[in-house]
Order: C-alpha cells, then sequence, then structure tokens
C-alpha cells in the first residue's frame, strides 16, 4: 500500500466510523421519537424509567419533543458522513467545522438532559442514554478528524 | 495537472482554518444551546401547575352505570377492563379523555365490561398525593369524579397542580365534605397503600404507565387496540 493511499484511508477512517456510528443513532432516536408521538410506553427492557422520562415535562421544548431533535441530529451526521466520504468538495473543505459545531452543541444539550434524568427527574432512560453517548462519541469522531485534517495541513 | 492545482488550492484553503473557526463553531453551537435551554425553561413555567386558578370541574358520568369504588359498570359484566394509571402521567389523561369514553359507551354503559382503574405513583410525590386523595374521595362516594377532576386539572409535574393545599380546594370545588376529606389527605392514611399499590403493580409486570389489561392480558393503548381485544373478549377469546 502507498503512503499516498495509507494517508488517504487515514483522513476517511473518522467519516466511516461516524457513518457507522449514526446507524445506531438513527435507531435509537427513531424509536423514541416514534413512543412520543405514538403515546406508547417506551420499552425499557426492564430497566430504568422510559416512561418516566418521555412523558417528563423536560421531554418537549414549545411542542417540539427531544426525541425529534435527535433524530434530526444523526440524520445530519449519516447525511455529512455520506457527503465526505462521496468526496463532495463543499464537504471535503468544510466538513469537520461543521460537525464539530453540530457535535459541541449535541454534546451539550444531552448534558443537560442528562443532568435533568439523573437530577431533576432522579430516573434513567437506556435508550436516551445511549442516544446521549452516541452524540458523545460523535464529538470524539469530530476531534480525530480534526487532528487528522491539522496533521496534514502544511 | 489541473487536479493538482484544484488540490492544492483546497489545501490551502483549510491551512488558512485556523482554530478561531472551530472556537466560533463551538461557541455559537453552545449559544444555540444555552437559548433552548433557556426557552425550555421559560415554556415549562408558562405550564406550571394550576396553583391557584379556577378549577376544572369536568361533566359528571352518568349516573346509570354502576359503580363500586374503582370499578365502573357492572362488577359482574363478563369482560374486565383494569387500567393503571398515574394521574400526573399526560398518555393517562389522553387515554381517560380519548380511549375510554367510547369503551364507557359502548361495552360498559351495555353491561358487557366493566373497568377497574388502579392508580400508582411512578412520577413523584404529587403523584401519591393524587392516587391518596382519590381515596379520600371515595370515602364519600365521588372517586370516579375525583378521577375526572384530577385528569381535567392535570397541569405539569410536581410542579403544584397536585400539591395537598391544591387538592383540597379540587374537594372543595366538587362539593365534598372538606373537613373530612382534608382530614383524611393530612393524616396520610392512605399513603402505605398507595406505596404497596404501586410496589404490587411493578412487581407483576407494570412498566409504565397507562397500562391497560382485557381480562388479564395487556393491550396496545389505542382505542382500536381496546376495542378488539373487548369484543374478541366476548366472542370466546382470552
Amino acid at each position: 500500500m502507498s503512503i499516498e493511499r495509507a494517508r488517504s484511508l487515514t483522513t476517511v477512517a473518522p467519516w466511516v466510523a461516524l457513518a457507522l456510528l449514526a446507524v445506531p443513532g438513527l435507531g435509537a432516536s427513531s424509536y423514541l421519537t416514534y413512543s412520543h408521538y405514538a403515546d406508547e410506553a417506551t420499552i425499557c427492557a426492564g430497566v430504568g424509567s422510559c416512561e418516566l422520562v418521555q412523558t417528563s415535562s423536560y421531554s418537549t421544548i414549545t411542542g417540539v419533543p427531544v426525541a425529534l431533535m435527535g433524530l434530526l441530529y444523526f440524520i445530519a451526521v449519516a447525511a455529512l458522513a455520506a457527503a465526505r466520504l462521496l468526496r463532495i468538495p463543499w464537504v471535503v473543505d468544510w466538513g469537520t467545522p461543521v460537525l464539530f459545531t453540530m457535535a459541541i452543541g449535541g454534546t451539550a444539550f444531552v448534558t443537560y438532559l442528562t443532568y435533568i434524568e439523573i437530577f431533576v427527574l432522579e430516573a434513567i432512560c437506556p435508550w436516551c442514554v445511549s442516544v446521549a453517548v452516541m452524540t458523545v462519541i460523535s464529538l470524539c469522531l469530530a476531534v480525530w478528524a480534526r487532528a487528522i485534517e491539522a496533521r496534514e495541513q502544511p | 495537472m489541473t487536479k493538482r492545482k484544484s488540490g492544492e488550492r483546497r489545501r490551502g484553503s483549510r491551512s488558512g482554518r485556523t482554530g478561531w473557526l472551530y472556537a466560533a463553531g463551538g461557541g455559537a453551537a453552545l449559544g444555540v444551546v444555552g437559548a433552548l435551554i433557556l426557552l425550555a425553561a421559560v415554556s415549562r413555567g408558562d405550564n406550571e401547575g394550576n396553583s391557584g386558578g379556577e378549577v376544572f370541574v369536568p361533566t359528571p358520568r352518568p349516573a346509570t352505570v354502576a359503580r363500586n369504588a374503582q370499578v365502573f359498570g357492572d362488577p359482574a359484566a363478563p369482560v374486565s377492563i383494569i387500567e393503571y394509571l398515574d394521574f400526573q402521567c399526560p398518555i393517562c389523561r389522553r387515554a381517560g379523555e380519548q380511549i375510554l369514553p367510547p369503551i364507557e359507551q359502548e361495552f360498559i354503559a351495555t353491561g358487557k365490561a366493566r373497568l377497574e382503574v388502579r392508580p400508582i405513583a411512578i412520577l413523584g410525590d404529587e403523584s401519591s398525593y393524587a392516587a391518596q386523595s382519590a381515596q379520600c374521595a371515595e370515602e364519600q362516594g365521588k372517586f370516579w369524579e375525583f378521577h375526572d377532576l384530577l385528569f381535567g386539572n392535570q397541569a405539569g409535574e410536581n410542579k403544584g397542580a397536585f400539591s395537598k393545599d391544591n387538592l383540597k380546594r379540587f374537594a372543595s370545588a366538587l362539593g365534598l365534605d372538606t373537613a373530612a376529606f382534608n382530614s383524611c389527605l393530612d393524616s396520610g392514611k392512605y399513603a402505605n397503600q398507595v406505596k404497596q399499590d404501586t410496589a404490587t403493580a411493578l412487581n407483576s409486570g407494570v412498566k409504565g404507565t397507562p397500562t391497560i389489561l382485557v381480562n388479564g392480558v395487556k393491550v396496545d393503548n389505542s382505542l382500536d387496540a381496546v376495542r378488539v381485544a373487548i369484543t374478541s373478549a366476548l366472542n370466546g377469546g382470552s
């Protein structure tokens, strides 16, 4: 394998990981959004208090479910990762700072929501926690992508 | 050659992108999230409890339908519907407003089914106070009126809507003997019962509210699902 090819693979590695991360992220946030709109009790697999968290007054902001915000986040992440892997020029140039900005916002928001779960509602929803963890991972991948980009800069 | 130039231009533009871009992006993102959290706090404040306003008293249920404590309908009806609910749970309120009224009309008023509600407290202290107050109202034969009134005055969770003071106002609005009601609620005589009912429900597999069982089998929280389950039970199913 040429050095050029190895470098190219390293450059796209965080984006491949991000595309893979988007799959469970979309799954979990879709389920939470569906159960919110369908008025169905969230399946908690016997762990945690999904119902409490999902029906609490913290589960919406001016009527918009936070679960839907999570879904939109992972749709954006998936679209950005796909565009970067397809080498769409604008995303090759600006994808990393855009991802970093989104991931900082996402991580700050899930930190707030997790704080509410633990200290205000005193209830944990495993689905929400998994979305929060995946959002934090997306920030780590953004930092990784940024580090690679910085290393490649002359 | 052209490709290489384009790549160099791109790399050049990237090299110009210093830390300030990331700092600005991160700062903007944090600002947006801060605004969202503020908006959430303001919008929750708008919805916070009925802590002194007018009490909404729902239309009374038809007196022609039999009732016995927490059971609405003929106790000998062939189909049993059991609903586990938390008075603070908004989905329970929607079930009470959208799913159960047609079921009461079609199956309960006609003697084909009976509905038993089992209030539990999974959403906090005010859920427990509300469940206790429904038992106190039942001492005066007004469980169902209080049940409907609680859902009609639901407003946020643990924000004062179902504080003891408010529950006493509800009892007064309903025309109950307030001295007896207040003494019942203040004594906490049903606190342990609510605690035990909640533990029993959770131990028996109830994972959230509302949980609706038709002849002991859990059904989805939709009018169609409940209707189909009752019809099937009447036709000899489970």
